[in-house]
């Protein structure tokens, strides 16, 4: 044992850790230092401003406005990611006999949105949600008109409407990961479960989810990370609109740079950055535990 | 003697330096919004270009369309990190503004086509010096675009007054005729209304008072016209002349509404009209002032900023390469190639030029309001921040969050918080 | 195994019927695109699922035409390879040192690699350190931007996966007198095979659809990537949706047709899951 952990050597390390660390730490080290300045387009001179920017950020209700959003969008899709993308991957991978063509079919139609452009979502989504869109009509015809509503204009749902979005989009995506998981499952642990008369709702829990366990955190720290830095979808569907009703931190960080403020942009990437850490790096630690255990 | 010697020895070598400069290959790069990639756009034709390199064989332009959303981004980054493109297309109020023009880009007051020009003044920037370059002198404009036909069907004039303009409303409304088109989805396209209006406020009615509101010394909400031309507009919404939907729709859906008939009007510009005209040739569409006064002389096209200007970075690595461009596209011969080809016809802003065949729409705007002087510059250009938290305001105005009060109100706040990122005095 | 050529119980049915029905939803969204690809430039505008009254195919070729989509799709390929062979490379050997050690070096390292995951990408500095280096604006520079930040999340998945690979293989393979580097490459690495399947689909799409960093980073169209012609197509004043859609349509591909041909590997990925604990 000793013998072959001192072949290990960090050497190997070094070049991933060279490019990372020139290329990403450094900047953001420098953008960190940056969000504490006053640096703005066309200004003479930056000064430090300590941390002003930060108590700006927390005392503007349109920016704090814009971090509820980001939870509010961040919780709806990794939930709904996951619950979908896992489904789908059981559900792909269900025997249907000899119809294996069936399971291909499915599995490419599923991941087919994640590899589209979000310039299209934002155009075609934009019709299928309008009030006379697509979507309306549908729940028209099948008599459920009560649900008809302004998807992107009520500002009361229209976040919910982008997250939709966004898991339609990105279901099929973690669909992949989990059935590269579920399929690195040896056939003969649910052989043997079966034998022992497990139920396919009890092999489902007692072989495939422990199994799963590291697709799992993978897929819940990326949609996770996906959520809180989630740009794209906001950007092509309302661009924060109506009104500001829909921003969140990335498309805030985007007006902000627009503006030509550039010490406020940095520092609200800065809060991006200390919210995604505070969350995801416990999570992530309490999840290896659990992994080893498995 | 020594010094002319030096002097002369050195404007040889200067000289020979550039000629040696420009004999190498070279890549000119021209970066602009998507934007400006439009059919009209004289700096993106690609027959120019191909005259400009077969002119120039070491030379090799090329485009740069980078989209509308992330330009001032991109471009503000390029200057920063010294890395800009070596012509920029930007409008020129927003290149002073947003660029610092006046600090970042290089001063053509002395290019021999500066003596060229018919209207050198509207190239000026505030120091008097000239740094954008343009061919044109603009024959467009924004009003109320309309389909012709609707109105003849039910004999109604293009209104001159804000009474007349409801009057149209009501009858086609109640001729099921949706009076006008709102693609309010994108904010920029409700503002025309505002910044129409208040540019000939500032013309007519208050002198001054964006240097005040610049300087800090007047709130917008403090000023009644301001207000009284938002809740005109709001009042539009409550009697229903806008589609229901029209927070949802957006001006990619424009041409399809126009196109069914059961639109007759649209805030917007003549660039629609040219566009609808290739898209569907069977509606006919025209454009008349916004009518939001009830005194008809107030009513009067609004054009925008001078646009799509070409600006050279004083970081640019080919200076001399992009005045060997401006110079190359100004000389008459190549202005003839632009002036014949339909699509790009404009006023060019060059002596010993004949004027043109202009498109229908701005032949109309050229003769009928700018010969006239019936136009008004809009109040956009004479602000000196971005006015993108106005524009989302509006919205909230539309979909009856904000009053037009709260919405100046609101504005008030955010210009001065942006006034004072770019440490302007008196905030 | 039973099943096999019998007909489906009901269950199966229903849950075919359902993945079906999510396909249709899944399905109708697409079509507009595709359909709309199809269509004039007024046509287009109504933005529905209706057939083209005239089926233009010839709207494919105009963009590839003026998207210059040739050289486009030969910078993409390119930039897209290199910067996935680098980060497969530097992220498995790194990750295989840091899951095998278990110390708080390792453990440290970890952590910081997984901090790329999370931080926004800080522009302007990076642009200033290519700079420095006289790389800016070359193939050089996009490439290891991409394979940086890919690095953190592929370490993060590799770090995972190789831990259920049991340390008692090294060993053997070390007794029988294989050096670290055959070990790692002639014996690991093909065990790696659904993750490197895996990080290359997700690494190689996120690179492919990047519409962001070559305005920053490539100040030369000639090197630009296929997603950034699009903008040739739409503006703010003027669009021709029916471009817009050819152009993003024939972007796609080259990724459905990875990802169909990575499917396949992800199955015969089985025999390796086997070996597990």
């Amino acid at each position: 044992m000793k013998e072959t952990t001192r072949l290990y050597s960090y050497y190997w390390v070094l070049p991933a850790l060279a490019i990372y660390v020139l290329l990403f730490i450094l900047p953001m080290v420098i953008g960190l230092y940056s969000s504490m300045t006053d640096w703005t387009m066309g200004i003479d001179s930056i000064h430090f401003v300590g941390l002003d920017n930060f108590r700006f950020i927390f005392n503007d209700a349109e920016l704090l406005g814009s971090i509820g959003n980001t939870f509010i969008y961040t919780i709806v899709v990794v939930v709904f990611k996951n619950l979908i993308g896992f489904f789908l991957a059981v559900a792909v991978n269900v025997d249907m006999g000899k119809r294996v063509r069936v399971n291909n079919f499915f599995r490419t139609v599923f991941y087919l949105p994640a590899v589209v452009s979000t310039i299209v979502i934002g155009i075609v989504f934009t019709r299928i949600l309008h009030p006379d869109g697509l979507l309306n009509g549908f729940l028209n015809a099948v008599g459920l008109s009560f649900l008809a509503k302004d998807w992107l204009i009520d500002t009361k749902i229209v976040m919910f409407t982008i997250a939709a979005v966004s898991i339609w989009q990105w279901s099929g995506y973690h669909m992949a990961i989990y059935l590269a998981g579920i399929q690195g499952i040896p056939k003969d642990y649910y052989e043997a479960a079966m034998i022992d008369g497990a139920s396919s709702f009890q092999r489902l829990r007692n072989v495939t989810v422990p199994l799963l366990m590291p697709s799992i955190n993978i897929n819940v720290i990326l949609s996770l990370i996906g959520g809180l830095k989630g740009f794209s979808e906001v950007y092509a569907l309302t661009n924060g609109g109506p009104g500001h009703s829909s921003q969140v931190l990335t498309t805030e960080v985007l007006a902000k740079f627009g503006e030509g403020r550039w010490g406020l942009g940095t520092a609200l990437n800065t809060v991006l950055l200390i919210l995604v850490a505070v969350i995801c790096i416990p999570l992530l630690r309490e999840m290896r535990r659990q992994e080893v255990e498995a | 003697m020594k010094g002319i010697a030096c002097a002369a020895i050195l404007a040889v070598g200067l000289a020979s330096s550039i000629a040696a400069q420009s004999a190498k290959n070279v890549t000119l790069t021209i970066e602009g919004s998507q934007e400006f990639k439009v059919p009209s756009n004289p700096f993106f034709n690609q027959a120019n270009i191909d005259a400009f390199q077969a002119k120039y064989p070491n030379i090799k332009v090329d485009v740069l369309v980078i989209p509308d959303a992330q330009t001032t981004q991109t471009l503000q980054t390029k200057l920063a990190t010294g890395e800009p493109s070596d012509l920029i297309i930007y409008n020129k109020v927003s290149a002073e503004n947003e660029l610092t023009a006046m600090k970042n880009m290089v001063d053509l007051s002395g290019e021999a086509w500066v003596s060229h020009l018919k209207q050198p003044e509207i190239l000026k920037s505030p120091d008097g010096k000239i740094y954008g370059f343009l061919l044109s002198i603009s024959t467009g404009g924004m009003g109320v675009v309309y389909n012709k036909d609707i109105f003849a069907k039910y004999k109604l004039e293009a209104p001159k007054t804000y009474a007349e303009f409801l009057k149209v409303c009501d009858t086609l409304k109640a001729n099921k005729i949706t009076p006008l088109y709102g693609p309010f989805k994108d904010v920029w396209t409700f503002q025309i209304w505002p910044t129409s209006i208040w540019g000939t406020v500032a013309a007519k009615q208050k002198a001054g008072i964006f240097d005040d509101i610049n300087a800090g010394k007047v709130k917008w909400s403090a000023v009644p016209q301001f207000q009284d031309t938002l809740a005109r507009a709001n009042d539009l919404f409550k009697k229903g002349y806008f589609q229901k939907s029209c927070l949802s729709d957006d001006y990619n859906g424009a041409p399809a509404a126009f196109s069914s008939g059961k639109y007759a009007m649209m805030l917007m510009g003549d660039w629609f009209v040219r566009d609808l005209a290739t898209k569907d040739p069977s509606i006919n569409l025209d454009i008349f002032p916004i009518p939001a006064f009830d005194d008809p002389a107030l009513n009067v096209i609004s054009q925008g900023q001078v646009g799509g200007c070409l600006f050279i970075p004083k970081k640019a690595k080919n200076i001399a390469e992009a005045k060997l461009f401006l110079d190359f596209i100004s000389q008459p011969e190549q202005i003839a190639r632009d002036l014949a080809n339909p699509a790009m016809a404009y006023l060019p802003n060059f002596k010993d030029t004949a004027v043109p065949k202009l498109q229908p729409v701005n032949d109309f705007i050229y003769n009928a309001y700018v010969k006239t002087g019936k136009i008004t510059t809009e109040a956009n250009a004479f602000v000196k921040v971005d006015m993108n938290d106005l524009w989302k305001y509006y919205q909230d105005m539309i979909g009856g969050v904000k009053t037009p009060k709260d919405v100046l109100v609101a504005w008030d706040k955010k210009f001065a918080e942006l006034m004072k990122a770019k440490a302007m005095p008196g905030f | 195994m039973r099943l096999r050529g019998r007909p489906l119980p009901l269950g199966k049915i229903a849950l075919f019927l359902i993945l079906l029905a999510s396909c249709v939803v899944i399905v109708v969204p697409l079509a507009m695109m595709v359909l709309g690809s199809f269509k004039n430039s007024l046509e287009v505008t109504r933005f529905d699922i209706s057939l083209p009254k005239k089926w233009l195919a010839g709207n494919y070729l105009t963009v590839i035409k003026e998207g210059k989509l040739v050289r486009a799709f030969l910078n993409s390929f390119c930039i897209t390879i290199v910067s996935l062979v680098i980060t497969i490379f530097v992220s498995s050997i790194a990750s295989f040192v840091i899951a095998r050690k278990n110390t708080r070096l390792s453990n440290f390292l970890y952590y910081f690699f997984f901090i790329g995951t999370l931080a926004p990408m800080q522009i302007i500095p990076t642009i200033n350190i290519f700079q420095i280096l006289h790389l800016y604006g070359s193939y050089t520079s996009i490439i290891l931007i991409y394979a940086t930040l890919n690095i953190s999340f592929s370490c993060f998945l590799y770090v995972g996966f190789i831990k259920t690979i049991p340390r008692a293989l090294d060993e053997a393979a070390i007794m029988e007198g294989a050096s670290i580097f055959k070990l790692f490459f002639k014996i690991l690495f093909p065990l790696l095979k659904p993750v490197n399947i895996t990080i290359g689909i997700l690494v190689f799409m996120g690179i492919w659809n990047d519409i962001n960093l070559p305005l920053y980073f490539l100040p030369d169209s000639s090197k630009w990537t296929m997603p950034l012609s699009v903008y040739r197509f739409f503006g703010r004043y003027y669009s021709d949706w029916n471009l817009v859609f050819a152009d993003l349509a024939l972007t796609a591909v080259p990724v459905v047709i990875l990802y169909l041909f990575a499917q396949k590997y992800i199955v015969s990925g089985l025999t390796a899951g086997a070996m597990k604990q």
